[in-house]
């Protein structure tokens, strides 16, 4: 297997202010403001009941998702970490979230090459991401609902 | 079409099912390799399997690889599905058994054309079984006139394979795919109906 060299791929990380740099841009890309939710209604042919089936999937889902990681991540059980990356990337390339998927994908190629310090710096980061993905689809499930397009 | 998806991802399943269901065709969902299996053998009119490569218990390619030689030998499309795209994947793929391969996120329009192109290779191969086997039985009936045929020295009558004796004409027309229409021969005129040739009535 040809290791990951993040500092090949994103950039030199291996001094702590580059790391941080790293954080902050993940914490950044975080807030809803780089989530299109056009890219979603793009992914489910404009089929509004789609969007908002998926939203109650990942709703569902996602949280797991978290938890699962956070244990890997306790129990240094770097393949647990990279397997539940991985679905986290295609669920959320699924939900049209290509940023909040980068941030997965690092976390599996992080896994990968059981680079510790590196997945520790991205996981605050991944769940960030995450909680606020979440936050936005609430607010647009709820917009579908208020506008009487879908039903409870 | 039958379609077999397999695929952890719950909201990749749900999204892949409303595209199936939207060009009409029918979902077989499974979250992973071994309820694929499980699937597959219980629903035998499933003719295409769209599998997720990684999947909790049994992985996509191993799925593959037990799909293609199911003990019933039916003709399975499968379309491999996974981030996995370098070239040694792609070939353990195709070595699995694979006859496609798709990377994620995938378009709904690629999958659609991928999933009409496995519908027209499905349908020849079916049409091709279907050829075989009218071929394979036709065979049968040209061996069976092939082999050594006892016939009776004296009324003509002939052994069947089953020990029944028939006639040459019920024979000709159960193995050999003949009818029979009934004349009479210059000969057999001039022994039967020596009257008739004498005022000229013409055998022929």
């Amino acid at each position: 297997m040809i290791c990951y060299q993040p500092e090949k791929k994103w950039g030199v990380l291996s001094n702590k202010s580059d790391r941080t740099n790293i954080s902050a841009e993940a914490h950044e890309s975080a807030g809803t403001d780089t989530y299109d939710i056009s890219r979603l209604y793009a992914i489910a042919a404009d089929d509004q009941e789609l969007v908002c089936n998926l939203i109650d999937i990942f709703l569902r889902q996602y949280p797991e998702q978290i938890e699962e990681l956070a244990s890997s991540l306790a129990d240094d059980n770097h393949d647990g970490v990279r397997r539940i990356s991985h679905k986290l990337k295609g669920t959320l390339l699924n939900m049209g979230a290509e940023v909040a998927a980068g941030m997965a994908l690092r976390m599996e190629k992080a896994a990968e090459c059981s680079d510790i310090m590196l997945m520790d710096d991205l996981h605050g980061s991944v769940v960030s991401i995450c909680h606020a993905l979440a936050d936005r689809l609430r607010r647009e499930r709820q917009s579908l609902l208020d506008a009487g397009i879908i039903c409870e | 079409m039958n379609i077999l998806f397999a695929e952890d991802d719950a909201v990749s399943r749900k999204l892949v099912e409303s595209y199936l269901n939207k060009w009409g065709h029918t979902a077989f969902l499974a979250e992973d390799g071994q309820q694929a299996i499980e699937i597959f053998d219980a629903n035998p009119y499933i003719h295409l399997a769209i599998l997720d490569w990684m999947m909790p218990n049994v992985d996509g390619v191993e799925v593959c690889r037990r799909l293609k030689k199911h003990p019933s030998q039916r003709c399975i499309y499968v379309v491999m599905l996974t981030a996995k795209a370098a070239n040694e994947d792609i070939v353990q793929a195709l070595d699995a058994g694979a006859d496609d391969f798709m990377s994620k996120p995938f378009n709904q329009n690629e999958l659609r054309a991928r999933i009409a192109a496995g519908e027209r290779i499905m349908n020849l191969e079916t049409e091709l079984v279907e050829y075989i086997e009218k071929l394979e039985s036709a065979l049968t009936q040209v061996k069976r006139l092939q082999g050594i045929i006892p016939i009776c020295s004296w009324c003509k009558s002939i052994r069947t394979d089953k020990n029944f004796w028939t006639s040459f004409e019920e024979y000709l027309s159960d193995y050999g795919q003949h009818s029979f229409t009934h004349g009479i021969c210059p000969d057999c005129m001039k022994k039967y109906y020596p009257d008739l040739v004498k005022a000229g009535a013409d055998p022929e």
